[in-house]
């Protein structure tokens, strides 16, 4: 299970650490990448993600209003909306993608949804984008 | 609507010229012998092309920055694409009036009817400042004040007009019938196969339009990673950046997508492209609610937010 993180320096990154410091069980196979806001993102990154052979693309920042930059998440929400609508209509899963909003503190809940995220991608068909 | 009707093209060229002369317009945005769009001082030459080899916008748009006063005559699409410009910041509407035809659809290079032009919802602009129309006699009407200005300064006989409404049934079937071609990765695959990855489908379109794309930067190409796989022929490395440029194309503009269809024209290895992104952009102007070209004032979707909205996503 390949799981690539998109993680907002000030909220999901650091409850990724908090999680680590709880000795919380996280997926293994999670590849966490420190981005400077969720709403630095772009798609293109997902996508390549999703192309190279990612079972799964997490693009977590900090919860909506509460964002580093003001409204940094509010436009990531916004862009992932549209990558999950182009995946959709092209008939490429969008549960592989998924967008959660988890501050610092919250080292469990970012465990949880990890794992819960992981769990999930097993059941769904896998990730064919790099088997041609 | 307010317009005036004219017997011959003839008659409206002289007005508009006479106007030139007496320094009201600078120049004319009209077509050369292939169909490439020019500016002229004065009205001469084709006005509409015969042949739909390459949009308007980005030249007008362009010119538009002098703030010369000019008279550019736009296809329905053209005028959606400028109108998206103007959004970009690329494009200034100051003294510029924008003439836009109510179209019935052109022929493409080989001179036979196109397909996006078969399929088009796009007949009559949305936001334009006169329309015109052929057909019995000219028609010219003024959709907003400055085109009423010009509009006053023309001879002509007076009437009230109004813009046809178009179908959208083919249109509609079209985008059903592509996009269950085009599921999965294996269907994607399929469509892409042919792509030769020249960009071509991204110079030509008339709203891909930042001065400097990411897939032609150093970071996207100078990597190596393309140049590397074609060095090593490794056809499933490059059918993935393949995949990349186009799924990467189609989000970041694909709301934007007017549907003009040059990009499939300009295809050298006849990938359906212009399909691709019908359903690209048919899929994200539901979402977003956005019709490109609709209105000047109203946002890009991407550049924009809401509080409350879009609760499924996160």
């Amino acid at each position: 299970m390949r799981i690539v993180g998109f993680l907002c320096r000030w909220c999901a990154y650091a409850a990724a650490d908090t999680a680590g410091l709880m000795r919380k069980a996280q997926e293994a196979g999670f590849v966490p990448q420190l981005v400077p806001c969720s709403g630095a993102v772009d798609g293109l990154s997902v996508l390549r993600a999703l192309i190279d052979g990612a079972d799964g693309v997490l693009v977590a920042g900090c919860h909506l209003g509460s964002c580093h930059y003001l409204e940094g998440n509010f436009r990531a929400r916004r862009r992932m909306a549209l990558i999950k609508t182009l995946l959709d209509t092209f008939g490429l899963n969008p549960e592989h993608l998924k967008v959660a909003w988890i501050s610092a503190g919250e080292g469990e809940r970012f465990a949880n949804v990890l794992n819960e995220f992981a769990k999930k991608l097993q059941k769904e068909q896998k990730n064919e984008g790099k088997e041609v | 609507m307010r317009a005036k009707k004219f017997e011959d093209i003839d008659d409206l060229v002289l007005g508009l010229n006479k106007l030139a002369e007496e320094g009201r317009i600078e120049g004319f945005c009209v077509r050369d012998e292939s169909g490439r769009p020019v500016v002229l001082r004065r009205l001469e030459g084709t006005i509409f092309p015969k042949r739909y080899v390459m949009s308007a916008a980005p030249l007008v748009a362009r010119w538009s920055t002098s703030r010369l006063p000019l008279v550019a005559f736009l296809l329905p699409c053209e005028t959606a694409a400028f109108v998206e410009l103007v959004k970009l910041k690329q494009a200034m509407l100051d003294n510029l009036t924008v003439v836009s035809l109510v179209c019935e659809g052109l022929a493409g290079r080989d001179g036979e009817e196109r397909v996006a032009c078969k399929v088009c919802r796009r007949r009559i602009a949305q936001s334009t400042d006169i329309h015109i129309a052929f057909g019995d006699g000219v028609v010219v009407a003024a959709a907003t004040e400055k085109g009423e200005e010009l509009l006053d300064a023309l001879g002509g006989q007076d009437l009230e007009w109004e813009p046809p409404t178009a179908g959208t049934q083919a249109y509609e079937a079209f985008i059903a019938e592509k996009r269950s071609k085009m599921q999965g990765w294996e269907g994607l695959r399929s469509l892409f196969a042919e792509c030769i990855l020249c960009h071509n489908c991204m110079r030509v379109c008339p709203v891909c339009a930042c001065a400097h794309c990411y897939f032609e930067s150093q970071k996207a190409q100078g990597s190596g990673a393309v140049w590397e796989a074609r060095i090593k022929s490794d056809a499933a490395e490059f059918a993935r950046e393949v995949l990349w440029f186009h799924l990467g194309r189609a989000f970041h503009m694909s709301f934007m997508c007017v549907g003009c269809g040059l990009c499939g024209d300009a295809c050298p290895a006849e990938v359906d492209v212009f399909g691709f992104f019908a359903v690209a952009s048919d899929a994200a102007r539901k979402r977003f609610a956005y019709e490109a070209g609709r209105d000047v004032d109203e946002p890009l979707p991407l550049s924009v937010f809401e509080r409350d909205e879009l609760d499924d996503v996160g």
